[in-house]
């Protein structure tokens, strides 16, 4: 579902920055994926990528067999759209919105408005009685799941994350990576995370360690 | 497609309650002041162009309505030519019409005596017999001629009209008028010409020497001197019919306005003038709509890109900020139309803006609010706003999503 081939990126701040050095990588449908590796080591950089966000140098991505490191701007849009979804570090909810308006946001994009669906994200991620409280009114753990349900909105067919439970506690990120967990195997769908978290990786099917911009696949 | 919810999102997104940490308050309080701040700096400036030209328009059109109230809002030349000629083509024409002969004298007031220029003029149409209210010659003066004369309306004054009649004449002040300009009301005097003409068939006097009957005519169709398509309608009306009657080739029909062509070039090269000042003016304001908006846009920099991340395609991000400029705009040039509006009554019942009385003879000014003129403001200050949200945009739909939302940033 996911290939790699050849991936190279570099960051050019004075002096050239290998990050990705030939990354070669296969996903299959439904798999759960965790990205294992030292701060700096590209894990970030090779999920913006196979996310559609950062552009590689060299190489190529292939999603359901379609290339789409070369897609335009536009394009790209509209499988971020409905295809694949990120979710950050930080949730990145807007603020003057509320839980439920939030979830929607992606589905107005398409110019849809599934007012039942969204409510039923919200009860999948446990705050279906929060569902009209602003963000501030929410907890670390609860604007995360909120930002697990913009996500889902508009089902798509792979997820990533990025550090998605970096900022909580053990206990709370135990729980979204339970509750992303399940949704990758109730919906069949992509879940590829990084995480410097090597005793959370192991809930994964498969671990990757990217040292030095060469990945390797975890025994 | 922006569906109502993005409406009512971009409604939030500026003027909607944030409620978030302290510091996410404190940065939409900024962001919430540099709003109000690009608001009403964008509404000053499009209220301020908009007052300049109600108040320039309605000078000019105080100026014109006593312009043509003197002069009449079309006239003719014809050089001199006989009454009978003149009665002709009056008969031709449905609404008043007068002929007129031009001449200098000398009005002999009570307190002083002053040299004028004379109209004489006669109003075809209505009974041409001389009557007992013929019996004295009547003249209508401007107001501050009257001052400097010391008369009043139905007093006599004594005429002097060297090379007409000799010695001279006993007139009656028949009405006291202003036509806006020191220059008419000081120095011009209308006599009527059918009164002048039984006052000299009964006295027995004669007219020592005059080259023909009348000079011109003075045409007083039922149209707004302001009205210039029309007048022109009329103007080629009028052309047609004189060169049918008066076998005129080229009769040159004038406006008030063409007669006193030089005084209002002036008056339209100062518009035009404000007009550039102002219009530069208000751009400098939208200015601050455009640091407002970079001010919104660029400190939610974060938003903007997760809202691309979750899909957003860079022209609807361009659209969407788009409507953020145009609601702005729109508000701003709103406020600013009121603004307008209400400046210029409170102006014009206060009388707060006196006119140089050596020059116009005019109480206080009249704002006179144009609609395709003050359409063309308020489009000029949304135009303004949308274009430079369209800067904002297209300097958004350049940044590099991870850029922003990387978490080590």
């Amino acid at each position: 579902m996911i290939k790699v081939e050849g991936l190279f990126k570099n960051y050019k701040t004075g002096v050239v920055e290998h990050v990705l050095r030939g990354i070669d990588l296969e996903i299959d449908s439904g798999e759960s994926v965790a990205l294992l590796g030292p701060s700096g080591s590209g894990k970030s950089t090779l999920l913006n990528c196979l996310g559609l966000l950062d552009s590689p140098d060299k190489g190529k991505i292939f999603l359901h067999g379609q290339e789409v490191s070369q897609l335009s701007e536009k394009e790209v849009s509209r499988i971020r759209l409905r295809g694949l979804v990120f979710v950050f570090h930080f949730h990145h909810l807007i603020p003057e919105l509320s839980a439920l308006e939030n979830v929607l946001l992606p589905a107005s994009l398409l110019g849809q408005k599934p007012t039942e669906r969204a409510k039923h994200l919200m009860q999948r991620v446990g705050l279906e009685e929060k569902a009209h409280k602003s963000p501030a009114q929410l907890s670390g753990g609860e604007q995360q799941r909120v930002a697990i349900a913009r996500a889902l909105i508009n089902g798509p067919r792979i997820l990533f994350t990025d550090e998605a439970t970096g900022n909580l506690d053990r206990e709370k990120a135990l729980e979204i990576l339970e509750l992303l967990l399940e949704i990758n195997r109730e919906q069949k769908m992509t879940l590829v995370s990084v995480t410097h978290d090597s005793t959370l990786a192991m809930r994964y099917e498969t671990k990757y360690s990217l040292q030095n911009g060469i990945l390797k696949k975890c025994s | 497609m922006l569906t109502k919810e993005w409406w009512l999102l971009t409604y939030k997104w500026l003027f909607g309650q944030k409620k978030a940490g302290q510091e996410i308050r404190r940065a939409s309080y900024l962001m919430g002041a540099s709003l109000w701040v690009a608001l009403i700096s964008g509404a000053l400036g499009v209220g301020a162009l908009s007052f300049v030209r109600a108040l320039v328009t309605g000078f000019e059109t105080q100026l014109a309505l006593g312009v043509s109230d003197f002069f009449g809002p079309l006239s003719y030349k014809s050089g001199w030519r006989s009454e009978k000629e003149h009665e002709l083509l009056a008969q031709k024409i449905s609404y008043p019409v007068e002929s007129y002969w031009q001449g200098q004298g000398l009005l002999v007031g009570p307190k002083t005596g002053r040299g004028v220029m004379l109209e004489g003029r006669r109003m075809w149409g209505a009974s041409q017999h001389c009557s007992s209210s013929n019996e004295i010659p009547l003249l209508t003066i401007g107001q501050n001629l009257a001052e400097s004369l010391g008369v009043q309306a139905g007093q006599n004054l004594k005429i002097l009209l060297p090379g007409l009649i000799k010695g001279s004449l006993n007139v009656k002040v028949n009405a006291i008028k202003s036509f806006g300009l020191q220059e008419l009301d000081a120095r011009r005097v209308i006599l009527d010409d059918l009164s002048l003409h039984c006052y000299l068939k009964v006295s027995g006097k004669m007219l020592m020497e005059r080259p023909g009957d009348y000079l011109g005519f003075r045409f007083y169709p039922k149209i707004s001197p302001n009205d210039e398509v029309a007048l022109m309608g009329e103007v080629a009306v009028l052309q047609k019919l004189i060169k049918e009657t008066l076998r005129d080739a080229q009769p040159q029909v004038k406006t008030s306005k063409e007669q006193n062509r030089n005084f209002f070039k002036g008056l339209g090269f100062d518009r035009a003038v404000l007009s550039v000042v102002l219009g530069f003016l208000t751009l400098a304001a939208c200015l601050n709509v455009a640091a407002a908006l970079f001010v919104i846009f660029f400190e939610r920099d974060k938003d903007m890109m997760t809202l691309r991340a979750l899909g957003m395609s860079p022209l609807q991000m361009r659209r969407w900020i788009l409507i953020q400029g145009f609601m702005i705009g729109l508000l701003g040039s709103t406020l600013g139309m009121i603004g307008s509006g209400a400046a210029a009554l409170l102006f014009e019942k206060g009388k707060l803006i006196k006119l140089p009385p050596e020059v116009y003879n005019l109480d206080h000014l009249v704002f006179s609010f144009s609609w395709p003129e003050q359409l063309g403001v308020f489009l000029f200050g949304v135009g303004s706003a949308l274009f430079i949200s369209w800067g904002v945009a297209y300097l958004l739909s350049r940044m590099k999503i991870v850029e922003v939302l990387s978490h080590r940033r």
